[in-house]
């Protein structure tokens, strides 16, 4: 998915682009935006019954998104029921067969269900080539904060974390990690919809196999239990991904941006959190990368302090990140406690009690508010009535 | 929401699937002394006319494969997820609540000491990252059985129950010399018994088809994974890296890349700790449950039906002194169980004959695997040999 592509530059926003494409094509024959306005798809776009799922031809390419580690992702149409599909091509190792990342995370993702989490809809499998066959969203949250600097809308923030933690309590209760929680992960629908992407990292755990490889994590979104040399993963891992994000978007910057290495990462945390001793932090000495003489002593901080837009915000806001952003791994709030922060008593109490699959802008008075670096750029604003419910959204 | 155990409304509700449900025995004993599931005689046929049904279906589902590609039917199952724009359901909202309450209830119907010993073993037994969802993963992990259970012990034509035990006796053999985790065996047993059920192997592919299964199983679950030329030298190179690779491809489109399986290990170590066994009755148990592996009878039980089944036969075979505390904690574990007594003994009876002829078996991986000083020489023991006879005792 669009996750895949961290540090590659895409060619534009993809926010809002099929729109745009929609109401231009009566002015312009030919752009580099409009990838049907060249060609003459007619004849191939009859929405073909008779055509099967998992089979290449019944997909179409239509543009590359990007490319990853182990993958290039696509967008495509299904030429099925006219759906946009996102179709990761997983390169094939042909001398190991199907990489045990991809077997992983096809596995998982067939066992989840849930309207935050991405959709696998079909598998392709050729001598050459796997592909996974996602549901097509709009952008990341990586790309939505890049359009929206200086912060995001409160209330948006509010919507956004309810549904992370709504995912991540999901995938949690099924004893599976995501590990790899960045804003590149977190597709954003046109709707708002946030839905957790990228499980190559995950598994679920067994019981003998306890030792992970240590490089998983991006540096900058890394609890301090696992950049001291801590192995032993649980699900606080995720939730300290997730405070992370929390500020990220209230604040427009990144928690901690860490530059060189995992000890310039930990004197980030350690200026906000202060420097653990073995009082506050019973056993942290014992952690592989705990060095007394490296840390010069901070005093914990207020975040208010640290990041002004708690200032401007209610109490509770902060509470919520202090409560996620702890520094012992065990005392770090669960996913499904922190849905029941008083944070978000705003939302509609309908919220709490969704299925699975129910997404919470189903629920009447969830909406998104316009971002405030949209009022100044109308031509970007998000109003729900310019969207079609088209079946392709 | 998280709090989904087995609360799902359309679960509980739709009386369909309720018949076909055993209730588990922690909720039934807490309801009432009726609703204890025995299975009948009624209930047996109709599983075994459902069994048949569902093998008709498998015909009808044989994964065509075509020179391209390789169909699979998933996105045709995800169709109904992909709805156009559904209007707000407030029915669907209000049913879920009525089941949620339900969830709520069966969690709290379960006695807070038996809830309080599950939560303790799954989390030093590392199956829990957090107790906060141990509720979750417990009712998970009963669940998520039933949803991959094999109906039918029957073979496809060309292969015998000994073939298959052969095939399997030696994948314990391969699986030992990789070092794998016990999961990583019950796993590729488990695909494999999947995979020889859904499409055609011929005789001479079986072993390939078993290797397979083994390489995939160590792909989900193994740190550090054999290679290809390795598994082929390991036949002999009966077969070359592109057969292997290529098997591996069909294998994967026949389960349909769905290889998540709740190992009967985890059952077993999760009640054991639960009644504190003995390290030598674990040994026992585990040495009983391998065994099962090799039994084609054996497919269609649950795992957790599979595990309790090893662990009272150990018990049995390893007479302890009875103390009244390990009275009290056998009893609180053996509420961990799905199905009747009648199961249970079937299994037993099953395990007890296998164990009896293990020493002058053919199939004597399993048998030696547990003759040494590390597993406590269980396999050696006396008490093994008139296992049959012992049980019938019990019974």
């Amino acid at each position: 998915m669009l996750g895949e592509l961290d540090g590659v530059e895409t060619p534009q926003p993809q926010w809002f682009h099929t729109l745009q494409v929609r109401r231009l094509r009566a002015q312009r024959g030919r752009s580099n935006s409009d990838p049907l306005g060249g060609k003459n798809f007619q004849p191939e776009f009859q929405w073909n019954t008779g055509l099967q799922f998992g089979t290449t031809n019944s997909y179409l390419n239509l543009e590359k998104l990007g490319e990853g580690a182990y993958a290039t992702v696509y967008k495509g149409i299904s030429r099925i029921n006219g759906h946009l599909v996102a179709l990761k091509v997983i390169r094939m190792k042909t001398e190991e067969g199907v990489p045990f990342t991809a077997i992983r995370e096809a596995s998982l993702l067939k066992g989840l269900k849930h309207a935050n989490i991405v959709l696998l809809h079909d598998i392709i499998h050729t001598r050459e080539s796997l592909t996974f066959v996602f549901e097509y969203v709009q952008t990341d949250l990586a790309q939505y904060m890049i359009q929206h600097p200086g912060g995001l809308h409160p209330w948006n923030v509010r919507i956004f974390m309810f549904q992370l933690l709504r995912g991540l309590s999901y995938i949690h209760s099924r004893r599976i990690l995501h590990r790899d929680l960045k804003p590149q992960n977190l597709l954003i629908s046109y709707l708002g919809e946030l839905k957790l992407a990228d499980f190559g990292l995950a598994r679920s755990k067994s019981i003998p196999c306890q030792t992970y490889s240590a490089e998983v994590v991006t540096l900058w979104y890394r609890p301090p239990d696992v950049l001291l040399g801590s192995t032993d993963y649980s699900t606080a891992l995720d939730i300290w991904g997730a405070g992370c994000i929390f500020i990220e978007m209230l604040q427009g910057a990144p928690a901690f941006p860490g530059v060189a290495d995992v000890f310039e990462q930990l004197v980030k945390i350690w200026r906000v959190l202060g420097v653990p001793t073995e009082e506050s932090w019973p056993g942290v000495s014992e952690l592989p990368n705990y060095k007394t003489e490296w840390f010069l002593p901070c005093k914990p901080q207020q975040f208010r302090d640290v990041w002004k837009r708690f200032a401007q915000l209610p109490y509770k806001t902060e509470d919520l990140a202090q409560q996620m952003l702890t520094m012992i791994p065990k005392e770090r709030i669960s996913a499904q406690d922190a849905l029941r922060h008083p944070y978000f008593n705003t939302l509609p109490p309908p919220v709490m009690q969704l299925r699975d699959t129910v997404s919470v802008f189903k629920v009447p008075g969830v909406r998104l508010e316009t971002e405030v670096s949209d009022i100044f750029s109308p031509n970007r604003r998000m109003k729900s009535s310019l969207v079609p419910h088209g079946k392709c959204w | 929401m998280a709090r989904t155990g087995f609360c799902d409304s359309r679960v509980l509700l739709d009386r369909k699937t309720d018949e076909g449900r055993f209730p588990l025995r922690a909720w039934a004993n807490a309801c009432s002394v009726r609703e204890r599931g025995v299975l009948s005689v009624g209930e047996e046929q109709k599983q075994q006319h459902e069994a048949d049904v569902t093998e008709h279906r498998w015909v009808q589902q044989l994964p065509l494969l075509a020179e391209d590609g390789i169909i699979m039917e998933i996105a045709q199952q995800n169709r109904s997820v992909v709805p156009a724009v559904e209007p707000y359901e407030e029915e669907a909202v209000l049913k879920h609540l009525h089941g949620l309450q339900l969830g709520h209830m069966l969690r709290d119907l379960v006695p807070e000491l038996v809830y309080r010993e599950i939560e303790r073993a799954m989390s030093k037994l590392g199956l829990l990252y957090d107790r906060t969802y141990t509720w979750d993963v417990f009712s998970d992990m009963m669940k998520s059985q039933q949803h991959l259970a094999l109906l039918s012990s029957e073979l496809p034509k060309p292969f015998t129950e000994t073939t298959c035990a052969i095939l399997v006796d030696w994948l314990i053999q391969v699986h030992e010399a990789f070092n794998f985790s016990e999961e990583t065996l019950y796993l590729a047993v488990h695909l494999l018994n999947r995979v020889l059920r859904q499409i055609k192997i011929s005789i001479s592919n079986l072993q390939l088809v078993g290797v397979v299964c083994l390489f995939l199983a160590a792909k989900k679950e193994e740190c550090l994974l054999p290679e290809v030329s390795e598994l082929c030298y390991l036949m002999a190179n009966t077969y070359s890296r592109k057969q292997l690779l290529r098997m591996e491809r069909r294998v994967l489109c026949t389960l349909k890349f769905d290889l998540s399986h709740t190992p009967p290990i985890h059952f077993l170590l999760l009640s054991a700790y639960i009644a504190r066994c003995s390290e030598k009755v674990i040994c026992m148990a585990r040495y009983l449950l391998e065994l099962s592996l090799l039994e084609a009878k054996c497919v269609c039980f649950f795992p957790v039906q599979l595990a309790a089944a090893a662990l009272r036969l150990a018990r049995y075979l390893i007479q302890e002194p009875h103390t009244p505390e390990s009275e009290a904690a056998w009893c609180i574990a053996s509420t961990i169980y799905l199905g009747s007594e009648a199961t249970l003994f079937t299994i037993m009876h099953i395990m007890a004959s296998g164990a009896a002829q293990a020493h002058n078996q053919e199939t004597r991986a399993t048998f030696v695997k547990f003759s040494t000083k590390e597993t406590l020489y269980v396999s050696l023991h006396p008490a093994l040999k008139n296992a049959p006879c012992l049980l019938s005792l019990h019974t």
